[in-house]
């Protein structure tokens, strides 16, 4: 892992915690103590097929610890049984590049070879693209704004458009470089950056990594990439060895994180976290 | 004048009224000129769009309508403050404005209130002359908001969240466009497979009678189109536009995107279709006649021509000897002879005595040519037009170079 993907998750890490209001001790324990979400009692939520007492809406920093309960949780969104091994397969998602063509970063993520063809193990594929759904939903829970990012021509629409149907943000054409590193200038205010980067494929042409990768890495903005066999994954947070090239395999990722970002989006309306002024009624 | 420090504004109102020799003209434009530099922008209109709600109170923390707190982002709270220091020096220059307007019309010697914008530009005109070519460059004295260039809104809200979901490709409006036609493309392959599959090759009926055509119009042009997306879309990118407007044009089933295809194309304008005919009207005597004018290099002429007449010509009250020479008698009865109406028509032009006889000869054509349209039919028109009849003669006399004996021609020089 590179230096930079280890600062970046070291930043995230502490955002959270400055975040956090809750003591040190909650915060140090793995397991979400239902009791004490309990304590905030209100409307009834399924998580992880528990049935749960959750959190109402509450203002001030009681919302602050209700976010960071959230984040004890194993599974706060549900998203662990939105994807089996064999969607994954079905989606060929394990099918990787020429072998030639292989990075040597991605070697601990291949299962074999066939006929000539990287295979990628999908049984770590899966608990790799959980975690990164789990962050994704986390930051759109906490009100961060999601970039979605990718260069394949022939997806491009379907990109776009779930971006815009969730309400996040979206940049596949060329990348002007400084988007983050001028941002200033670029945009001429102060710099607005997303709070997380999705990279559908990590490859801006077949011969060249995607610029906004190493921009995102340098400004310590946390990125997840969907990275296939013949490309590097060092200068990323968060990566999903697998197919970055089959439409099928895109629209999958794109359904997941799609659901992943409108059930973190309908959990913080539910929370009380939006700052929705109809959320916020005084009567 | 509406940027000028109340010094210069006292000093210039008062030599205004001595010095009219050329040299102070010039260095009182020069003044102004850098003036005019200093805020140079195009022309815009009056809105400088500051949406943004005012910052209320500066720890960044804003009352909700409900009564929360609600944080703005320090991106959004620079903005306020830029455009409020915009708005207070707007407010500064729309006051120094109405000075400088009121100072203006003591000088010119008129009422102060009822000064317009249009006596504003006549009396700088005046008290400014100037032989600089390009017009933009003169002295000029307008309301500030059309002088300096039109401020941004800003493109995020109150919490720092762009409202564009292309806001980061720096180009929101034209990715946007570039979207809708990948969609509309995406839409019109799906309805292809679905007929492919309900008729199973049988040709398609609704298009025969649809008459979606692109003959009549052309795309819309690169300036056009970055006043419609209001960005700067660079030459490329227009060229990228265009060809993927082909791409959804050219497919078989584009006339169901008609109205979409329609919002990015102009229709050409035929110029037979845009000439206008003169009106005929009657005169006391019962002749019915018709009036046009026409221009040549410096000249201009007004014709009336009479339709029941006797082939009488009077130009300025002479006959045609104004002319001293056959050939400019010749060419401005030479509508007449085209269209036939020799010795049918009388004219009688008013043409200005300024320029040489094939100037005046020329406009006095060309009128002539416009006002005979009234009393033929389309087909000779046409023809008029065809023999360039009712085309103005764009050409003016080409300005002397310094350094030069004349426009092209050169001093005489030898080596040795």
């Amino acid at each position: 892992m590179s230096l930079y993907s280890r600062m970046i998750r070291w930043r995230a890490c502490q955002s959270v915690k400055s975040c956090c209001s809750l003591h040190k001790t909650a915060l140090s324990r793995a397991k979400v103590n239902l009791e004490q979400v309990a304590r905030f009692s209100g409307s009834k939520l399924v998580c992880n097929q528990q049935e749960v007492e959750a959190p109402t809406p509450m203002r001030g920093e009681e919302t602050e610890s209700v976010a960071d309960t959230a984040l004890q949780h194993d599974d706060y969104f549900g998203l662990k049984n939105l994807v089996t091994v064999r969607d994954l397969f079905e989606a060929r998602v394990h099918l990787g590049h020429n072998s030639g063509l292989r990075h040597e970063s991605m070697s601990p993520y291949i299962f074999g070879e066939r006929q000539g063809t990287d295979i990628i193990d999908l049984e770590q594929t899966l608990p790799l693209l959980q975690h990164a759904l789990d962050v994704c939903a986390h930051i759109v829970y906490r009100g961060g704004m999601v970039l979605f990012l990718s260069r394949n021509q022939q997806t491009l629409p379907w990109v776009e458009r779930m971006a815009q149907e969730v309400g996040e943000y979206s940049h596949c054409r060329p990348w002007k470089r400084g988007i983050f590193t001028n941002a200033s200038s670029i945009f001429s205010t102060l710099p607005i950056y997303p709070e997380l980067c999705v990279f559908l494929g990590t490859q801006d042409t077949v011969f060249e990594m995607h610029l906004g990768i190493v921009e995102s890495s340098k400004l310590l903005i946390p990125s997840i990439g969907v990275v296939d066999s013949n490309c590097d994954n060092s200068d990323l947070t968060y990566h999903v060895p697998g197919n970055d090239d089959t439409p099928a395999a895109i629209h999958l990722y794109l359904r997941l994180f799609r659901e992943a970002v409108t059930r973190a989006k309908a959990k913080r309306k539910e929370d009380g976290l939006s700052l929705d002024p109809v959320a916020y009624d005084e009567s | 004048m509406a940027s000028l420090s109340p010094w210069t504004r006292y000093s210039l109102c008062r030599s205004l009224r001595y010095c009219r020799s050329s040299a102070s003209s010039v260095l009182f434009s020069r003044d102004l000129l850098r003036n005019q530099n200093g805020i140079a922008g195009s022309g815009s209109s009056r809105d400088n769009c500051t949406e943004a709600p005012s910052p209320s109170s500066s720890d960044g923390k804003q009352k909700a309508s409900s009564g929360k707190a609600v944080t703005i982002s320090r991106a959004m709270r620079a903005y306020m403050e830029r455009a409020k220091a915009h708005d207070d020096m707007m407010k500064a220059e729309v006051a120094d404005y109405e000075i400088g307007k009121r100072h203006l019309a003591n000088i010119m010697g008129e009422d102060p209130d009822s000064f317009t914008q249009d006596d504003v530009n006549r009396a700088i005109e005046y008290l400014l002359p100037s032989g600089l070519f390009e017009k933009r460059a003169r002295p000029m004295m307008k309301d500030p908001y059309e002088i300096f260039p039109k401020k941004k809104a800003a493109q995020f809200g109150l919490d720092g969240r762009p409202y564009h979901w292309l806001y980061f490709t720096t180009s929101p409006n034209y990715y946007a466009l570039l979207y809708d036609i990948a969609w509309k493309m995406e839409d019109l392959k799906a309805e292809e497979d679905r007929l492919a599959e309900e008729k199973d090759g049988k040709p398609d009926r609704e298009k025969e009678s649809s008459d979606f055509t692109l003959a009549r119009s052309e795309w819309i042009t690169h300036q056009r189109l970055k006043d419609l997306l209001v960005e700067n879309v660079p030459e490329k990118e227009y060229r990228h536009f265009l060809v993927l407007m082909e791409r959804l044009a050219a497919h078989p089933l584009a006339y169901k995107m008609e109205e979409f295809i329609a919002t990015y194309r102009e229709p050409i304008a035929m110029q037979s279709q845009t000439l206008e005919v003169p009106q005929i009207e009657v005169d006391s005597d019962g002749r019915s006649f018709a009036t046009a004018s026409g221009k040549r290099k410096k000249c201009a002429a007004t014709v009336r021509v009479f339709k029941p007449g006797s082939g009488k010509v009077v130009i300025n009250g002479e006959d045609l000897q104004y002319f001293s020479n056959f050939v400019y008698r010749e060419s401005l009865l030479f509508p007449l002879s085209l269209t036939g109406l020799v010795g049918e028509v009388d004219i009688e032009a008013e043409v200005q005595a300024q320029g040489g006889p094939t100037a005046q000869a020329g406009a006095i054509r060309l009128a002539v040519s416009r006002a005979v349209t009234a009393f033929v039919d389309e087909s000779i028109r046409e023809d008029l037009r065809l023999a360039g009849m009712l085309t103005e003669d764009p050409r003016t006399k080409e300005r002397k170079k310094p350094g030069q004996e004349k426009a092209r021609k050169k001093f005489t020089w030898k080596k040795r």
